[in-house]
C-alpha cells in the first residue's frame, strides 16, 4: 500500500473507531425508530373509542325544511318537536347539546344553542358539522347534487410551478418534496460538519502529542493532507448512506403504521445522486480548509474557535431558508448557490422549486475550483505552520507567511 | 560520497534569522554531534535536511542526491519530544511507521518483534502507547526510528527519560549501528556523551556555525595555555608561570601567552626538577560548549 494509501486507512480506521462518530452516526436512526416505536405504543394504548366520539346534538326545526345530512363524521342529529322535548333529552344525557332554529332564520341566520358544557366557544368539529346539515339542507332542493357535493368540497389545489420560460419546472411540489430537501439539508450539513470537524481534531491532536513531526518525516505534506481529506470524506460518506438507508427503511416503516404524509413520501434517484455529489464536493471544500486552519491552530480548542467562521457561513442557508424557498430568482439566493461554502445547502434548499441547470453546473465549477484553490493554499500553510507550536498566527501574519513561501 | 551535505542553508522567520548561511557534512559510518544552546537553530536545520521545512536559500543533499521525497525513506528521525498515538500498541505504531518509511507490513512486524526482544519490550508489545513509562516510550520511539533500517539516523536528545541501564542500551545501539555503516547526527546537550560517542562536533549558535571539526582538532584549538605535572624536587619561581594547584608532587601550572608548553619544560628540567609526566591540559567539550554559548549569549 503507498504513502497516501496507509494515511487513508489509519485515518479511516481511527475516526470510524471514535465514539463520538459512532454515537453521532447511530443517534439519527435510533432516534427515529425510537420516535416510531413510542408512537405505535401511545397507539396502541390511547385507542381512541369511535363510539364514544359521536357527538350527538339535538334540533328543533321550527322552519320545517331541515330534514336530511343528519349524519355527519362524528356529529349525529337528532330531531325534536318542541324545545321542551330537546332540553329534557339533554338533562337526561340523551344529548350534549340541541339547536332551536326559528322560523325567522331565513332571515335573520340566528340560530338558538343550548348546552349545558361550560366552554370559551362552540367545538369547531360540532360548528362545522352544523354548518354542514345547513347548508345541505338549504341547497337541496335548489340545485343539483353534483353542484351540492362541489359547495361542500370546492378546491382541491394542483400547484404547477414554471420556470423562466414559462414550461413546467421540473422540481417536485408539495410539502413532501420540501420535506425531503430539508431533511436532505440537514444531513448534509450534519455530515459535512461532522466529518470536517474530525479531520481538524485529527490535526490538531497529531500537533499536540507531536506525531506530526514523525508523519512529516516520511511523507510529504500533499500525501499527508490527501490521505487525510479523502479518509474523513469516506467517513462522511458512510455516514450519509447510512443515514439515508436508514431514513429509507424508517420511512417504508412510518408509510405502513402512520401512513399520512409518510404514505406519499419517495426518494427520487436524481435528488439522491445530487445530494452526494454536493456532499462530497461540499465535504471536500470545507476539509481542505479544515486542514489548514488545524495546520495554523496550536490546540484543538484554538482550531475549533477558528473554525467556528466556517461553521457560521455554512449554516447561513438554513437560517434564510424560508427566504430562499420563496424567493428561488432572487439574487441572494444565486449567490448562496454559487458561493462554494454555501452552494450545497442552498441548492439542496432549492431542489424542490427546480435550480435552473446552469446554476447547478455553475456551482459544481466553482466548488471543484475553490477545492483545487484550497489544497494548494492547505498544502502551503501545511509547510509553513505545522510545526510551530504555541502561538496562533494572526491574518496579517499568515498572509506574509504565503507571500515569503511564494 | 557524504551522506548528508548542508550547503550554505539559511531561514528566517518574520524578521529573525533562525539559520544564517551554514554549511556543514555527514560523512558515511560516521557519527556527527550537532551541539548548541537551545534556540540554537538545531531544530530547524534537522528539519531542513528532512525537507519537512525548505530553506529560504542553500541546499540539502542525501548521498549525493538532491533532497525528494523518495530519499524520505533512508531517514530515521527521533524527535526530541515522543510522538506517538496514544491510543495505538506498541507493535501497531512500529508497523504503522515503518509502512510509511515503505516498509511491507508483514517484514515490519518480523523486524519490529526483533527490536522488541533485543531492548526487553517484547512482553509489552501488545500495551497501548498512552500506557508506557517515559523511558519505555522513549525505547518504543528509538525502534519506531531504526525499524526500517534508515542510511542516516537522526537523532534528538535520545537519552531522555532513560535509566543508565537503558542509557548504556541506547548508546551500545548507536555504535553498532554506525558499525554497519550507518551515519549518524546526534543532537544532544549530554556533551560527555558527544564525546564517548561522536567522529565530529558541529556547533550552532544564534543560527550560525560557531564550531566544526574533529573532536580532537577541536580540543587542539582550546588547548589552554596551562600544563599538569607530576615530578619530583621543588617547582621554582618562574617569571610569567604561575602554580596553580600543588599537591603530593602533582601541579597544575598557568603560564602567559609569550610562553609555550615548550618553554615551560625545558625552564623546569633546566632548574632540575625531574618530571614524570608532562600533560598539556586541554578543556573538556563541556567547557568548550560553555565558554563557546555564553561568550555569545
Amino acid at each position: 500500500m503507498n504513502k497516501t494509501g496507509l494515511i487513508f486507512k489509519n485515518e479511516l480506521l481511527t475516526t470510524l473507531r471514535r465514539k463520538g462518530f459512532i454515537i453521532t452516526t447511530l443517534a439519527l436512526p435510533v432516534l427515529g425508530a425510537l420516535a416510531l416505536l413510542v408512537f405505535q405504543i401511545v397507539s396502541t394504548i390511547i385507542q381512541p373509542d369511535r363510539t364514544e366520539e359521536i357527538t350527538r346534538v339535538g334540533y328543533v326545526d321550527q322552519v320545517g325544511i331541515f330534514q336530511g345530512f343528519t349524519q355527519q363524521d362524528r356529529v349525529h342529529l337528532i330531531a325534536y318537536d318542541t324545545p321542551l322535548a330537546a332540553n329534557q333529552a339533554l338533562v337526561a344525557g340523551e344529548i350534549k347539546e340541541y339547536l332551536v332554529i326559528p322560523p325567522d332564520y331565513l332571515v335573520t341566520g340566528l340560530i338558538g344553542r343550548f348546552t349545558m358544557r361550560t366552554e370559551i366557544e362552540a367545538p369547531a368539529g360540532t360548528v362545522s358539522a352544523i354548518e354542514t346539515f345547513l347548508v345541505g339542507n338549504l341547497l337541496r332542493d335548489a340545485v343539483s347534487p353534483e353542484v351540492a357535493a362541489r359547495v361542500f368540497n370546492p378546491l382541491f389545489l394542483s400547484n404547477v410551478i414554471l420556470d423562466e420560460s414559462g414550461q413546467p419546472s421540473t422540481g417536485r411540489g408539495g410539502l413532501e418534496g420540501y420535506l425531503i430537501a430539508y431533511v436532505f439539508a440537514f444531513l448534509l450539513l450534519m455530515s459535512i460538519f461532522t466529518a470536517s470537524g474530525y479531520l481538524l481534531q485529527g490535526l490538531s491532536e497529531e500537533k499536540e502529542n507531536r506525531v506530526m513531526e514523525i508523519l512529516l518525516s516520511s511523507v510529504s505534506t500533499r500525501q499527508l493532507i490527501t490521505g487525510k481529506v479523502l479518509a474523513l470524506g469516506a467517513v462522511g460518506l458512510i455516514q450519509i448512506v447510512l443515514w439515508l438507508v436508514s431514513g429509507f427503511i424508517l420511512v417504508r416503516i412510518a408509510s405502513d403504521t402512520i401512513g399520512g404524509l409518510f404514505a406519499t413520501l419517495t426518494f427520487p434517484p436524481e435528488v439522491i445522486i445530487l445530494c452526494l455529489v454536493y456532499f462530497v464536493l461540499g465535504y471536500f471544500v470545507y476539509a481542505v480548509l479544515m486542514a489548514g486552519i488545524g495546520a495554523v491552530a496550536p490546540t484543538q480548542r484554538d482550531g475549533g474557535q477558528m473554525s467556528l467562521i466556517l461553521t457560521l457561513s455554512g449554516s447561513v442557508p438554513f437560517m434564510l431558508m424560508p427566504f430562499i424557498i420563496e424567493n428561488s430568482t432572487h439574487v441572494v439566493t444565486r449567490i448562496l448557490t454559487l458561493f462554494p461554502l454555501t452552494a450545497p445547502l442552498t441548492v439542496m434548499i432549492r431542489i424542490n422549486s427546480g435550480v435552473p441547470l446552469w446554476e447547478i453546473l455553475l456551482s459544481l465549477l466553482l466548488l471543484a475550483l475553490s477545492i483545487w484553490g484550497g489544497l494548494l493554499l492547505a498544502s502551503k500553510v501545511f509547510r509553513i505552520y505545522l510545526l510551530m507550536y504555541g502561538k496562533t498566527p494572526g491574518l496579517k501574519e499568515i498572509i506574509r507567511s504565503l507571500r515569503q513561501a511564494g | 560520497m557524504n551522506a548528508v551535505e548542508v550547503k550554505n542553508v539559511s531561514k528566517t522567520y518574520g524578521s529573525r534569522k533562525v539559520v544564517n548561511a551554514v554549511s556543514f557534512s555527514l560523512g558515511r559510518q560516521e557519527i556527527l554531534g550537532l551541539i548548541g544552546p537551545n534556540g540554537a537553530g538545531k531544530t530547524t536545520c534537522i528539519r531542513m535536511i528532512m525537507d519537512v521545512i525548505k530553506p529560504d536559500s542553500g541546499e540539502v543533499f542525501l548521498f549525493g542526491e538532491k533532497f525528494n521525497n523518495n530519499l524520505k525513506n533512508q531517514i530515521g528521525y527521533l524527535p526530541e519530544e515522543r510522538g506517538l498515538y496514544r491510543q495505538k500498541s506498541i507493535l501497531q505504531s512500529m508497523v504503522y511507521f515503518a509502512g510509511l518509511k515503505g516498509i511491507r507490513s508483514d517484514i515490519a512486524l518480523q523486524q519490529a518483534e526483533q527490536w522488541l526482544v533485543r531492548v526487553n519490550l517484547h512482553t509489552h508489545k501488545n500495551k497501548k502507547v498512552a500506557e508506557l513509562s517515559l523511558g519505555m516510550g522513549q525505547l518504543v520511539q528509538t525502534l519506531v526510528t531504526l525499524l526500517h533500517n534508515p542510511g542516516v539516523i537522526i537523532l534528538d536528545e535520545p537519552f531522555n527519560g532513560l535509566d543508565p541501564v537503558n542509557v548504556q542500551l541506547v548508546k551500545d545501539i548507536i555504535l553498532e549501528q554506525k558499525n554497519q555503516g550507518k551515519s549518524i547526527i546526534l543532537s544532544t546537550h549530554r556533551m560527555n556523551d558527544v564525546e564517548e560517542l561522536c567522529d565530529r562536533v558541529f556547533m550552532i549558535n544564534q543560527g550560525q556555525n560557531v564550531l566544526y571539526g574533529s573532536l580532537s582538532e577541536i580540543k587542539a584549538g582550546f588547548r589552554s595555555r596551562a600544563v599538569k605535572l607530576e615530578y619530583d624536587g621543588n617547582l621554582p619561581e618562574m617569571k610569567g608561570m604561575t602554580v596553580k594547584t600543588a599537591n603530593n608532587h602533582r601541579a597544575e601550572i598557568v603560564f602567559e601567552s609569550h610562553l609555550t608548553h615548550q618553554q615551560i619544560l625545558e625552564e623546569l628540567v633546566r632548574q632540575g626538577v625531574i618530571i614524570n609526566r608532562f600533560e598539556i591540559a586541554t578543556p573538556s567539550l563541556n567547557e568548550i560548549f560553555i565558554q563557546l554559548a555564553g561568550g555569545r549569549k
